[in-house]
């Protein structure tokens, strides 16, 4: 039997001419879905004075009114409980509970039907067998199982594939390397926070390489860490393994994957997904390479609760160059580069987070953990990186404060207070990690 | 890949897609047999994304439960 390289041979590389024609299609197709069976997206059409047949052209899905999390939110809180609005298929029909983990307020809870779930693992699939997943793979998968989505469909998507699942649900980190240990796992998924905290299990509890077990490939989902080149490395040299970036949300979908041409960037699955790209301060769309901006999405196939020009407010932005891979799927360019709810203005000057952990994992003597807190001092800010030695760097503490200081300088254009803090003091994250405090608006 | 192909292999799914409908018919009053087949029609539709098919057709049936 041949062995694609691709899930769908015909859809990933599809023409480009093609792809838009067909994901026009699509939108049309969701959007009057959306109409006809949500009272939700009904209301907020009919205010905008649109109506499905008003798309005419590929330019006029501009015209279609966005949606964000807190309009999600307050569309739920009417019949039918605990959907609302938003529901678009009779109660009956909900098959899954998910919902999102809460950290921006009240969750969203996610209705999925059969179909939709269906779609969930399909759109896993497209990530993992490009990431090399194949039959012969013994998947681990050590994060909890229960109302967060995290990767219950990499679970099932892996399943459909034809791989080995073993979850590692409720087994605490030492098992759960021992258990990966025993069954000679060959790959496995996880935030790239908690990955990197269970290799220093394994080294400092059980004295254990993690790059010595049978780990081949990680996918990693949930922070931006596995795109973040000096965060990738860190994985990859502490298990031995090829690491992958996915990027995806409870309200949307698993839209993105790197795949394994390892191209700096995700493939946006195209054939589920429109993803638009909008200028954060314009409003205007951004269609070519070098320019940053919000990710408006749209899920084609989502029928129970749609999303259709969802704003995630993910910065990304379009890569200049195809991937080697031969997919016509267009790139991002580095994956979710930062949220734009995240972006702050620390002393005048706009922060995105995901850059202090960019520099702090290029350091080889710093440990995995660091918090960044920025509080009120005087009429100013005051920026406090803590970080960690690893054992054995401590020699070298000045001249690295010094070093992290000019590298935190240059990419950042920030002064900070380091506090070094002894190896295993802060905290560790099981899923996501909360590394940035904002405390001036408790001055 | 072709177009032709493609076709094809949407006719093959065509057919199946009929005889998964006249089945979740015909088995109303059999549930073993009624919610299996809902989850049938809900990997058929899978196959149908698959090959690029896209509207109120495919949509509205989605391998409802009943």
């Amino acid at each position: 039997m041949r062995d694609s390289p691709y899930w769908n041979p015909y859809l990933e590389t599809l023409e480009p001419e093609a792809l838009r024609a067909l994901q026009f299609r699509k939108f049309k197709a969701i959007l009057t879905w959306a109409y006809e069976h949500s009272p939700f997206y009904r209301e907020i059409y009919r205010a905008a004075g649109l109506e499905p047949g008003d798309v005419r052209t590929p330019e006029d899905v501009a015209r279609v009114p966005k949606v964000d999390k807190s309009l999600l939110r307050s569309a739920q809180q009417g019949e039918p409980f605990p959907y609302g609005r938003l529901l678009a298929v009779p109660p009956e029909e909900v098959v899954e509970f998910r919902q999102t983990s809460g950290t921006t307020g009240q969750p969203v809870y996610q209705a999925d039907s059969w179909s939709d779930w269906e779609w969930w693992s399909e759109a896993w699939s497209y990530i993992l067998w490009s990431q090399g997943y194949r039959p012969r793979d013994r998947v681990f998968f050590p994060f909890g199982y229960n109302v967060f989505v995290a990767f219950w469909a990499g679970h099932y998507a892996a399943e459909k594939i034809g791989c080995e699942v073993v979850p590692g649900g409720v087994l605490d980190t030492a098992a759960r390397v021992l258990k990966i240990r025993e069954i000679r796992a060959t790959a496995m998924m996880g935030t790239p926070t908690y990955l990197l905290n269970m290799a220093q299990v394994a080294r400092n509890r059980l004295d254990l390489d993690p790059a010595g077990l049978t780990i081949e490939k990680i996918t990693c989902a949930g922070e931006p860490g596995a795109s973040i080149p000096s965060t990738k490395r860190r994985l990859e040299e502490a298990w031995g393994a090829k690491v992958f970036d996915h990027a995806g949300a409870t309200e949307i979908g698993a839209w993105g994957f790197e795949c394994g041409r390892q191209p700096g960037g995700l493939h946006v699955n195209e054939a589920f997904f429109l993803a638009e790209i909008e200028d954060l301060e314009t409003g205007g769309l951004i269609t070519g390479p070098g320019r940053r901006g919000k990710l408006i999405i749209t899920a084609f196939d989502r029928l129970a609760q749609p999303c259709v020009r969802f704003d995630s407010k993910d910065i990304i932005e379009w890569a200049a160059e195809p991937c080697p891979c031969g997919r016509t799927f267009r790139l991002v360019k580095g994956g979710v580069l930062g949220r734009a709810d995240d972006i702050t203005k620390v002393k005048g000057v706009l922060l995105a987070p995901s850059a202090i952990g960019e520099v702090v994992h290029g350091f080889v003597e710093l440990s995995d953990e660091y918090e960044v807190v920025v509080e009120r001092a005087g009429e100013g800010d005051r920026i406090t990186l803590k970080v960690e030695l690893r054992p054995g760097a401590e020699g070298a503490r000045e001249e690295l404060l010094a070093r992290l200081k000019d590298e935190l300088r240059l990419k950042t254009n920030l002064g900070y207070a380091i506090e070094v803090h002894p190896f295993g003091a802060l905290p560790r994250y099981e899923v996501k990690a909360r590394r940035f405090k904002d405390l001036r608006s408790r001055h | 890949m072709d177009e032709s192909r493609i076709s094809e292999l949407a006719q093959l799914l065509s057919a199946l897609r009929r005889s998964a409908e006249s089945l979740a018919r015909a088995a109303e009053d059999f549930p073993a047999l009624r919610r299996n087949a809902a989850r049938v029609k809900a990997c058929l539709r899978m196959m149908e994304l698959n090959l690029g098919q896209a509207g109120p057709a495919a949509q509205e049936d989605q391998g409802r439960p009943d």
